[in-house]
């Protein structure tokens, strides 16, 4: 990567600090690449590990069969039931795609690795049930939602003049379908990672560079695994950070949705703190057992919104794998 | 002619005992490399230590075996060959110990029959939940 890739790198940035720290993080990274040449690159520690370590060169496709539901924190939004989930992997000497992600590794070592990517953005999938988890299942119908609930009423409240028998609804939440459509928006970004063990601390820096929401997400993960004989147990945390602008263009209300101006929020940017944990059990060469759970909270930049009805999201699917 | 021939004969005999004598006088390992079906699997490997002459030659000397500095076993130096059970599943380094001191060090070294590359990958797996 050269000192021009860097300049592209950096003009994703919408002002001038934003611009000098990608130019900083990517110059960074070249500094790091003559030190480890292609020759010492890592070879996969734990190359039993099918899922985690992936051959160079061969498309691995492993598709998950089981039940499960991603809720959705949305107003009047369905939950995600989760049947069948497709993995994707496929790795070259550097490029690489992975579901939803393709990308170039600068340096992969036993304890070290960098990329740049460019990946979609999931914050969409927020707003469909098309999103890539769900490829395989039908656009949703009302009746087929896996919340019962009965949508929420508006309140209530006396009306304002007392001559008159009608009463005044003030609306404090509004559904997807009735704002504009949001955009899917794609992300570059650079990621760091640091291992040691069968840890691995990571650091992802996002850009969207198709002018969708022009903003930026940071993600912090730690992640562990533990062996027990046939088991893999694997819990990862990681807080995100997303800017104002990302968690605006999506959640924020203004005149482009055609409300009420008393729904209008301007969205603020937020932490979220998440958690994850994916057990799974090999049943022989090609079959493997898989339970897997994840939690995150929401921060409130994107909760007030009157779009969003919950303060988390969660996910949870049990069900074998099948590696083809 | 014939006793030309003789001493030719005899020289050549003398270069070869030159020739062995350097040999046993250092140590050797046989063997130092083994080969596994995949990369991580646990090879077992009995390997053969030829003791150096000089050692035969004096009183039994205890001569210790270790695997990255972890004793395996112990042997008097009488016999001019002893046989040690390693197992590793990855590079070692193997040593022979004289009186607790390093007299001796390789490498043991695991080759996979397997050619598969395989690659860490930067995304958790199923990261589409």
């Amino acid at each position: 990567m050269s000192a021009v890739a860097c300049n592209k790198m950096a003009s994703f940035g919408t002002n001038k600090a934003l611009k000098r720290t990608w130019k900083q993080i990517c110059l960074l990274g070249c500094l790091c690449l003559p030190v480890h040449s292609y020759a010492e690159q890592a070879l996969c520690a734990d190359e039993k590990d099918s899922e985690v370590c992936t051959p160079v060169n061969e498309l691995q496709i492993t598709v998950a069969l089981g039940i499960g539901t991603t809720t959705n924190p949305l107003y009047q939004s369905e939950n995600t039931p989760l049947y069948i989930v497709p993995d994707v992997a496929w790795y070259g000497e550097n490029w690489y795609l992975d579901n939803t992600e393709i990308g170039y590794q600068w340096q992969n070592t036993d304890d070290f690795a960098m990329e740049t990517f460019v990946s979609i953005n999931g914050e969409r999938g927020n707003f469909s049930r098309g999103f890539a988890t769900n490829v395989f299942l039908p656009e949703a119908s009302p009746g087929d939602s896996l919340t019962s609930d009965p949508l929420p009423s508006l309140p209530e409240v006396p009306a304002l003049d007392e001559d008159s028998n009608e009463t005044v609804q003030f609306a404090t939440n509004i559904g997807v379908d009735d704002v504009a459509e949001r955009d899917w928006a794609i992300d570059a970004g650079v990621r760091f990672h640091w291992y040691k063990n069968d840890s691995e601390w990571s650091l992802s820096l996002l850009q969207d560079i198709s002018s969708v929401h022009k903003g930026q997400q940071a993600i912090v993960t730690y992640r562990h695994k533990y062996h027990l004989a046939d088991w893999m147990i694997s819990p990862a945390f990681s807080l995100a950070w997303k800017s104002a602008n990302l968690l605006d263009y999506y959640y924020g209300i203004d005149v482009r949705d055609g409300v009420s101006e008393n729904l209008f929020y301007d969205a603020k940017a937020g932490f979220f703190p998440s958690v994850r944990v994916s057990v799974r059990r090999r049943l022989n060469e090609n079959w493997q057992w898989l339970i897997f759970g994840k939690y995150t909270h929401l921060d409130k930049g994107m909760t007030d919104s009157p779009l969003v009805e919950e303060s988390e999201r969660m996910t949870f699917f049990t069900g074998v794998t099948y590696r083809f | 002619m014939h006793r030309q021939l003789l001493t030719i004969l005899l020289l050549l005999s003398c270069l070869n005992i030159q020739k062995s004598v350097a040999v046993t006088n250092s140590w050797k390992v046989i063997p130092t490399t083994c080969l596994v079906k995949e990369r991580g699997d646990v090879c077992n490997l009995k390997l053969t230590i030829e003791v150096p002459q000089e050692l035969l030659g004096n009183s039994a000397t205890e001569v210790c075996f270790a695997l990255e500095d972890i004793i395996l076993s112990c042997a008097q130096s009488t016999s001019e060959y002893i046989e040690v059970d390693v197992e590793f599943n990855k590079e070692q380094r193997f040593s022979v110990l004289l009186a607790g001191k390093t007299a001796y060090e390789t490498k043991l070294i695991i080759q996979t029959t397997s050619p598969i590359v395989k690659k860490r990958r930067v995304r958790n797996p199923w990261s589409l939940f």
